[in-house]
């Protein structure tokens, strides 16, 4: 039986998320479809806006400064685009998305013109934008903190050892950061197993008085041998409180403490992807899990019907505007063979950073030979086209259908990995399409 | 040697090098595992290793990366394939929609094959019963018994009787599923109300036989193949155009079933029937209030509805209920969460079925909701004897006896 | 200067064999390995110790193959597996042509207690495995042999080092020095300590395979070796449960063999002038492969690809005949003939004649030594080979996952209990560092203290580390700071290894880049570029060979 909404966001990461969060608070009756989660549940639960230029090894000192040298030096980064769109600037799209998640698990603090070096389980340094309060911490750079790296035995994820020789050697070579850094491992195992303990486990038994108790306790007993003022954690702490449980532990130990950025799986991730979810219902959206956008129907210029297809069922949408937010190759929004790169859903041509076309490079050709680089892989550039409004380009450089937009990682222009970009993108491409989706809609009526 | 005995010796080597060859259609579960990128999304979300844990379940993930890799070696994963519930949540998060549930039946099938010694001894009693009944349960000895429990049953819920029709040539067969038949024979019962309430052309099976998917979470592949194709007999000797089930696993197995053997015909849920066939509209013109005060009522959503089938069938749900006038819905945050029935693990694993189903149970008591209602009886049962357990007054029904109920005048 | 009777140069198949069986006959011995154990050719090697099926032309050849597949298993039982392979047929000409060698192979499968050739019928043939041609006439079916390279070699280094000898990795030989016409000393770099260190030898024996020019020129001698590509593509899983083999495009013979929890598709041969280390496999040997293969199976490339890998077959000076006509057989050179006596060279060879080559090798040397007694490499077994491991039962006791313990039993028969019980003290070392083979922590640990691994890759070679489906995404940085506790590494220390790993694993995934692939190489770099960091944090990143050229 078919659905009617005004908008369909097709992928449900921070961009789709984004934009139908947008649509909705625009009063138009949008669904967000997703097949699967994607690379926003992976990520870190730190929102990158600009860290680098690809190639650059000095961090922009803030997002804003990033966002304007990306677009300058790269006209066809997505950043480019919000120059044109002084309505919808990053200062305003940063403040709404902390608007939107206040109150949230991932509540998150940070500002559009400061650049946070955040900590990561590697015990390495990334710039980024965005944090969670539990992330949180202005005192790494106090040179007087006793700062401990607790990791937690049979958990494989973190290795506390790791982390504070590296950090040590960097404040050795010169660095600003505390002079004191101790490690340990805390015995805190959800189902009293000594070993593959996941982090998600642990933050779910965080949120249970005898995980809290234990945690706290075995804290307590190793800041009070150590002097420690400061606590690097793994990510681990909760799902649903993590502020509260931030909160309590500081007080019971007398320290400050914070998550560090890590690899999936991903609490923050988790608790990133559910706050978007929770606020799209809030702000009269709907979202659809486990369907995929199959196939569509385009008639004089815009796209009328999306089928959308679950494990054994089928049905037709026919939106008055769509939005394609299906992420990368993670998300799936892209996929390749040994021939080249195609979009999954409308199989619009697919592009590199220069807007040449990959349809026919082999992917490999698209990497270089070293696995890390610092200019990146052009592989993660590739992405499709899109005019100033975020509306897919087809082959001949027009407009796909003009009620089509696209947002996130699905996009070419931008290398994520090395510019730290990566939810930035997605954040302010999303915004900018739910809003002109909805305008679209509210225009066409 | 001729080819026979070539052959023979070959099938015997394969035998001792415990090597089974895939079947087309096992392939493509196979390359869909092929797709795992090892993410780990599945792991946060799995409720077998939220409830026990990586350590003693492993996870979808490690099922996708490491158990199901290496054919020969499936029967030294006996210690954890049997605690997957089957319930596809990994396969709905996973960025790549890995087909879990489905590898963990190849490599189930394996095992029961080649290691049968391996696999648990109450899964084996469970196999037994179908293969003596072709039921999932010991049907009941004395039919006036059977007729005396409906009866019971029918008078509690102040449901009248209707009885069973068996029409050759009939639109729809109505399948009630082993629990409904032999257990919750009420849910039978309802949705025989609601058939006739709306006039549909129906029919039951002659001789009510099991959908197979006990079976195929035992691992017996040859009885799964001999139950449906019993079914599909009976179903040609009826010439129906459509089947109409009251049980989530009924309604994703025989989907599964037909389309892979191409029946032609559709299986639906009572639910999307009602919906997509007689509409909203038309239901809300039967129901009235149940009761003198407005009712609050939770949902569980059964995954084989939601996740093997379809999310939008608990919206149909939803539609429902709220059409029922004086029901207020109440969301509980674990409604769309296993509740541990699935996949034979309540059998074999008691003691991690219950842990699962905590979440559940906590969830619904901090609704307060008075009533949860489920579009599945072996929701339902699983579900009931966990609030029983633990102490709660909560009342349990399934969606289809609620609807049933709340017909005017019924 | 430490005197030593025998210096074996090159820890691959050939060098571990003869440095155990020079020990075992008391000869004071060192292995001098200028990288790891099995790090060159016979890391590369699909492991299967054939009956020599395809050098029916060479009838004492197969007579030797066959033997030694005898005392491998008999000495190396808990690291061999048997596998059925389907010969498919498409058409009546390929009947004809296997007349001669089945007629040579099955005279010799007695003692390998396999049957003979057997043919099945088409139905048969699909039967066993249902992704063959759906035309196909028939099958030829075959029982062979395959031994883990990697553990074969580690084990032989280990048995070696237990009778005596002393194996040194990453020592890199750099001189040969002569006196009256012998050799008299050899020099080497040790790469760990960045010192030359110079060695006395009464006999030097070279088993550098692809090197073994070079070591010869070391001692002023030219020795002509026609060098030999081959290469593999590797699949995520077992996608057959019966080998394939079939010919390919240009008629050689190719194969497809589940491995381990992965498939192999091999190979490819071409003859090669450039330097083995810097050898990456090209999009037309992935493409032979794979078309090769799409004639018995046509649904071959729907599998998932993690990589390739590409060795160099060390083959006799034969030349103007196809790389598949080329001796199969070893030939061992005494430089005596080119007035450097006490000096040998291996060339050709394979990988199942290791034991064979060792044991030839030895005789000569204990002869000019006039050491007596008899070599006893096919009878001693190899470590881990005691009584059956039973891993239901081991799995209760320690609390680990039988699968787990399967796998390691595969890697390390009856030594995983000495594994297991270092779990007793540390339950957390149960942690799976490694999900995809699986690796835990423990195994890790107890390859680093007993089996002499420097890196990461080092690793992998001991304990299939990061060979799965993810291709090490998610258990390099595991690894790495378990390394690092061990040998005491520094933080930067460990950020370069995690980097150089990433750059081996890097080698074979890009070639074939494709499909699932590419979601999981956009996780390598979140993991390690977009939160890590690494690119901006390791800074004295040495390019690998392969890297520099191009
Ligand atoms: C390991 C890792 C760590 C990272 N860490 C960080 C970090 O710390 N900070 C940062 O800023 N960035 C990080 N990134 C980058 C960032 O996560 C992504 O760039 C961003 O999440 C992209 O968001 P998206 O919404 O465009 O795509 P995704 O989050 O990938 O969402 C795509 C969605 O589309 C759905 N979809 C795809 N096709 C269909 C279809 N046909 N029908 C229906 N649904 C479909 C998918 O199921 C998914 O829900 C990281 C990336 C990775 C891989
Ligand atoms: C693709 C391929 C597939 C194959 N498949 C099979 C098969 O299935 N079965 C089979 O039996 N055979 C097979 N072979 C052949 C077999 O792998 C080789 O013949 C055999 O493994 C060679 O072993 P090796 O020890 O002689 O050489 P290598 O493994 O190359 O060892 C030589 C060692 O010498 C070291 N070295 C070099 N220079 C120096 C120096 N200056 N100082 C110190 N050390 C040095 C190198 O680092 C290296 O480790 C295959 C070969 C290839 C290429
Ligand atoms: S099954 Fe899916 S979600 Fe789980 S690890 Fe694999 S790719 Fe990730
Ligand atoms: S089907 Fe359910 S129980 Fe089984 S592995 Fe997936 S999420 Fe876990």
């Amino acid at each position: 039986m078919d659905a009617d909404y005004d908008i369909v966001v097709i992928g449900g990461g921070l961009a789709g998320l984004t934009a139908g969060i947008s649509a909705a608070q625009m009063n138009a009756n949008t669904l967000v479809v997703r097949k699967g989660e994607g690379a926003t549940s992976l990520s870190s639960g730190a929102l990158d806006i600009a860290g680098y230029l690809r190639g650059g090894e000095t961090p922009f000192l803030t997002p804003e400064e990033g966002v304007a040298a990306l677009a300058h030096v790269y006209p066809f980064h997505p950043y480019s685009v919000l120059e044109s769109i002084p309505s919808l600037g990053l200062k305003e799209i940063v403040s709404w998305l902390k608007d939107i998640l206040a109150g949230s698990p991932s509540a998150m603090i940070g500002s559009h013109d400061t650049t946070t070096m955040a900590l990561t389980i590697l015990g390495t340094k990334k710039p980024t934008c965005l944090v969670q309060r539990t992330m949180h911490t202005t005192r790494l750079d106090n040179t007087d903190e006793t700062l401990l790296f607790a990791g937690i035995k049979g958990l494989a994820d973190f290795n506390p050892s790791t982390a504070s020789k590296a950090l040590m050697e960097s404040v050795i070579a010169g660095e600003t950061g505390p002079h004191k850094i101790v490690h340990t491992l805390l015995e805190c195992s959800p189902f009293r197993q000594p070993s593959n303990i996941s982090p998600v486990e642990l933050a779910r038994y965080i949120e249970t008085e005898d995980g809290l108790d234990r945690i706290i306790k075995e804290l307590q007993h190793c800041t009070e041998q150590t002097g420690t003022t400061l606590i690097a954690l793994p990510p681990i702490l909760g799902l649903v409180n993590p502020i509260e449980i931030k909160k309590r532990i500081e007080e019971e130990t007398g320290t400050e403490i914070f998550e560090l950025l890590s690899f999936p799986p991903s609490v923050p991730g988790y608790r990133l992807q559910r706050s978007l979810e929770a606020s799209l219902k809030k702000a009269g959206g709907t979202l659809l899990v486990g369907h995929e956008a199959v196939s569509f129907k385009k008639q004089e210029g815009k796209i009328i019907d999306i089928t959308l297809k679950s494990p054994r069922r089928t049905f037709n949408t026919h939106p008055k505007s769509v939005i394609l937010a299906t992420g990368k190759f993670v998300g799936g929004g892209l996929a390749g063979n040994r021939t080249g790169l195609r979009e999954t859903v409308f199989d619009l041509p697919v592009l590199d950073g220069t807007r040449q076309s990959v349809q026919d490079v082999r992917p490999s050709h698209l990497t270089r030979v070293v696995p890390l680089h610092k200019e990146g892989h052009p592989l993660f550039e590739c992405g499709i086209g899109f005019d100033t409004r975020f509306r897919p380009i087809d082959v001949k450089g027009d407009i796909f259908a003009s009620n089509l937009f696209a947002a996130g990682s699905v996009l070419c222009g931008y290398n994520y990995p090395v510019e730290k970009s990566g939810l930035g993108v997605a954040l302010v491409t999303g915004r900018i399409c739910g809003v002109h989706a909805a305008e679209n809609v509210t225009g066409g009526n | 040697m001729d080819e026979e005995e070539a052959y023979a010796h070959v099938r015997n080597t394969l035998k001792e090098e415990r090597m089974m060859p895939f079947s087309t259609s096992e392939m493509e579960v196979v390359r869909s595992v092929g797709q795992c990128i090892n993410c780990g999304t599945c792991l946060n979300h799995c409720p077998v290793t939220r409830a026990v844990g990586v350590e003693r379940f492993t996870g979808p993930r490690g099922i996708a990366v490491e158990l199901s890799r290496s054919p020969p070696e499936y029967w030294s994963s006996t210690d954890r394939i049997y605690l997957c519930t089957g319930c596809g949540t990994c396969r709905e998060v996973c960025p790549k929609n890995v087909d879990i549930p489905n590898v963990v039946n190849l490599m189930r099938r394996r095992i029961f094959s080649q290691r049968p010694d391996l696999v648990p001894q109450s899964l084996h009693q469970q196999n037994e019963i179908l293969r003596k009944h072709n039921l999932a349960f010991v049907p009941w000895d004395d039919p006036d018994e059977k007729a005396e429990s409906r009866n019971m049953r029918l008078e509690r819920l102040d449901l009248p009787f209707i009885k069973d029709k068996i029409r050759k040539g009939a639109e729809v067969l109505f399948y009630p599923g082993c629990q409904a038949e032999e257990r919750a024979q009420e849910v039978r019962e309802a949705a025989k109300i609601i058939l006739e309430r709306f006039n549909v052309d129906y029919t039951l099976v002659e001789k009510m036989t099991c959908c197979s998917l006990p079976a195929i979470l035992v691992g017996d592949m040859e009885k799964s193949i001999e139950l449906s194709t019993i079914l599909k007999k009976q179903i040609d000797d009826l010439g129906v155009k459509k089947i109409v089930t009251t049980c989530a696993g009924c309604t994703s197995n025989l989907n599964e079933i037909a389309a892979r053997n191409n029946w032609e015909i559709p299986v639906y849920h009572i639910l999307e029937f009602l919906v997509e066939d007689i509409g909203v509209h038309e239901v809300s013109k039967a129901l009235s209030p149940m009761d003198d005060h407005t009712v609050r009522v939770t949902v569980h959503d059964p995954c084989h509805l939601i996740r093997h089938t379809s999310r939008r069938v608990l919206e149909y749900a939803h539609r429902l209920l709220n059409a029922i006038p004086d029901v207020e819905v109440v969301e509980s945050s674990a409604h769309d969460l296993c509740c541990g029935g699935g996949g034979l693990v309540g059998r074999h694993s008691p003691d991690v079925s219950r842990v699962i189903v905590k979440e559940n149970i906590r969830a619904i008591k901090e609704t307060s909701a008075e009533r949860i209602v489920t579009p599945c009886p072996l929701c339902t049962a699983q579900i009931e004897e966990s609030l029983f357990r633990d102490g709660s007054d909560i009342e349990v029904d399934d969606l289809t006896v609620f609807i049933a109920q709340s017909f005017e005048g019924g | 200067m430490t005197e030593f009777d025998v210096i074996v140069i090159g820890g691959g198949s050939t060098g571990t064999a003869v440095a155990r069986d020079c020990a075992m006959r008391g000869l004071k011995t060192l292995l001098l390995e200028r990288d790891d154990i099995a790090s060159a050719t016979v890391g590369t090697c699909a492991g299967m110790i054939s009956s020599g099926f395809k050098y029916y032309h060479e009838p004492d050849i197969m007579d030797l193959c066959s033997h030694e597949v005898v005392h491998l298993k008999h000495i190396a039982r808990h690291i061999v597996a048997k596998l059925p392979i389907l010969f498919p047929l498409m058409d009546l000409s390929e009947i004809s042509s296997g007349g001669k060698g089945m007629e040579e192979y099955e005279k010799r499968v007695q003692e390998r207690g396999v049957p003979p050739v057997l043919i099945l019928t088409p139905e048969a043939s699909r039967e066993i495995e249902p992704s063959l041609h759906p035309e196909l006439i028939a099958s030829g079916y075959v029982e062979e042999f395959f031994i883990d390279p990697f553990r074969l070699c580690v084990l032989q280094a280990k048995d070696a080092e237990q009778h005596g000898a002393t194996i040194r990795t990453y020592c890199e030989v750099t001189a040969i020095d002569i006196r009256n016409g012998a050799v008299h000393t050899v020099t080497y770099f040790n790469r760990m300590t960045g010192t030359l260190e110079t060695v006395e030898a009464k006999v030097v024996i070279s088993a550098t395979g692809p090197w073994a020019s070079e070591i010869a020129r070391l001692a002023g001698i030219s020795l002509e070796l026609r060098l030999n590509k081959g290469a593999h593509v590797i699949l995520d899983r077992r996608v057959t449960n019966v080998g394939i083999s079939t010919r390919a495009v240009d008629g050689r013979w190719v194969y497809l063999f589940p491995h381990e929890n992965t498939t192999l598709i091999g190979t490819t041969a071409l003859d090669t002038w450039d330097n083995p280390d810097e050898l990456v496999t090209s999009q037309d040997e992935i493409e032979y492969l794979l078309r090769s293969f799409e004639f018995v199976v046509p649904s071959v490339r729907e599998a998932r690809i993690i990589r390739t890998m590409e060795g160099v077959r060390p083959m006799a000076p034969v030349w103007k005949v196809p790389e598949g006509e080329v001796t199969r057989g070893y030939e061992i050179i005494d430089h005596g003939q080119d007035g450097v006596s006490g000096f040998y060279s291996f060339i050709g060879g394979k990988l199942v004649m290791c034991r064979h080559m060792a044991e030839a090798v030895t005789d000569i040397v204990c002869e000019r030594l006039g050491v007596t007694g008899s070599c006893e490499t096919h009878i001693k077994p190899l470590p881990g080979m005691s009584e059956e491991v039973d891993v239901l039962m081991l799995a209760e006791k320690y609390g680990v996952p039988s699968h787990a313990l399967e796998r390691l039993k595969a890697r390390r028969g009856s030594e995983l209990v000495e594994i297991l019980e270092m779990t007793r003290e540390h339950p957390e070392w149960t942690n799976m560092v490694c999900i995809c083979e699986p690796v835990m922590d423990a195994e890790i640990r107890y390859a680093i203290r007993t089996e002499y691994p420097q890196t990461l890759n080092d690793l992998r070679r001991r304990v299939r580390l990061g060979t799965g489906p993810c291709q090490a995404t998610f258990c390099t940085f595991k690894a790495a700071s378990i390394m690092a506790e061990e040998l005491g590494l520094t933080g930067s220390q460990t950020h370069s290894e995690i980097v150089d790993y990433l750059s081996e694993r890097w080698k074979g995934k890009r070639p074939p880049l494709r499909g699932a692939a590419l979601a999981q190489e956009e996780i390598v770099n979140g993991i390690y570029a977009c939160v890590g960091n690494l690119e901006q944090t390791v800074i004295d990143y040495e390019p690998k060979p392969w890297e520099e050229i191009r």
